[in-house]
């Protein structure tokens, strides 16, 4: 019987709420999550996978590293990693432009579940068991 | 009789200087006022400009708290409410225990939002009077479409 590949999710984000929101949604989709509740835990993460890993979504102010500079050294290190980044800030656009590296997708807070599936869906090769809304 | 004609004459030409003199003192002096007068003026001037530049910036450094404050302060457990609404919506099947957890996590973001808007009233009773009459802050211009 052949096992069904889940893709692998990495999650930085400093709200607790928000961040298990995204575990269990990620989760019901049929990812498999590695939660990191700031930029260094996050980097740890992706060291520790040495990269391997389908898809980092990412808040943008955290303390510590933030979600631009882990993008940069994200993208450094493996360059073909999707980085999806997630702000409550309306200047998303020029915090990007500052940084080097760009993100494959954005999304500014408050969102729904179905928008952040749809863009999860086109940066994860894998299939997702997305539900309908 | 004639010495007395030259020694008028001289007397006369003498206060013709003195009065030459005087007015010449005068216009130099009136010259200086017309200056300083001037100088006056443009400082007067310089600090109004700079008064008004100061309000201006302490008007954008309130805008800009305000602005950030409602940005990470309200999106964040906005975010909480949609997300947790969306999981008990989405989610096939969802027990009573889920669903109270859920309420939990909207219930603390709800508080949060509130505590949020009640700091922003303490600050707006911060502002100085001449802040008091400015017209309210548009935060939605271009009203976005309805949440799903």
């Amino acid at each position: 019987m052949s096992v069904k590949y889940k893709p692998v999710v990495l999650v930085a984000e400093d709200e607790p709420d928000l961040l298990f929101l995204f575990q269990q949604g990620l989760e019901m989709i049929g990812a498999d999550v590695l939660s990191a509740e700031d930029g260094e835990k996050a980097w740890a993460l992706f060291l520790d996978r040495d990269g391997k890993i389908d898809l980092v979504i990412s808040d943008i102010f955290m303390p510590g590293i933030n979600g631009v500079q882990l993008m940069g050294k994200i993208k450094s290190h493996s360059p073909d990693v999707p980085v999806f980044l997630i702000t409550g800030y309306a200047h998303l656009h020029t915090l990007v432009e500052e940084s080097s590296a760009k993100p494959d997708a954005y999304l500014e807070k408050p969102f729904n579940l179905a928008d952040l599936f749809k863009l999860i869906k086109k940066l994860v090769p894998a299939p997702l068991d997305i539900p309908e809304m | 009789m004639r010495e007395e004609l030259e020694e008028t004459t001289r007397g006369t030409l003498a206060l013709y200087n003195e009065i030459d003199n005087k007015n010449a003192d005068l216009r130099r002096h009136q010259q200086q006022l017309e200056q300083k007068n001037n100088e006056l003026s443009k400082a007067l001037a310089d600090l109004k400009t700079s008064e008004a530049a100061r309000i201006r910036a302490a008007r954008t450094a309130a805008i800009g708290n305000i602005v950030v404050t409602y940005n990470h302060e309200i999106n964040n457990p906005l975010a909480i409410i949609f997300g947790a609404l969306d999981m008990i919506r989405m989610k096939k099947k969802t027990t009573r225990k889920e669903i109270d957890e859920q309420m939990e996590r909207i219930i603390r973001a709800a508080d949060r939002i509130h505590d949020v808007i009640m700091k922003i009233k303490q600050y707006e009773n911060l502002l100085p009077k001449s802040y008091i009459n400015w017209s309210m802050l548009d935060l939605d211009p271009e009203s976005p479409p309805p949440r799903k």
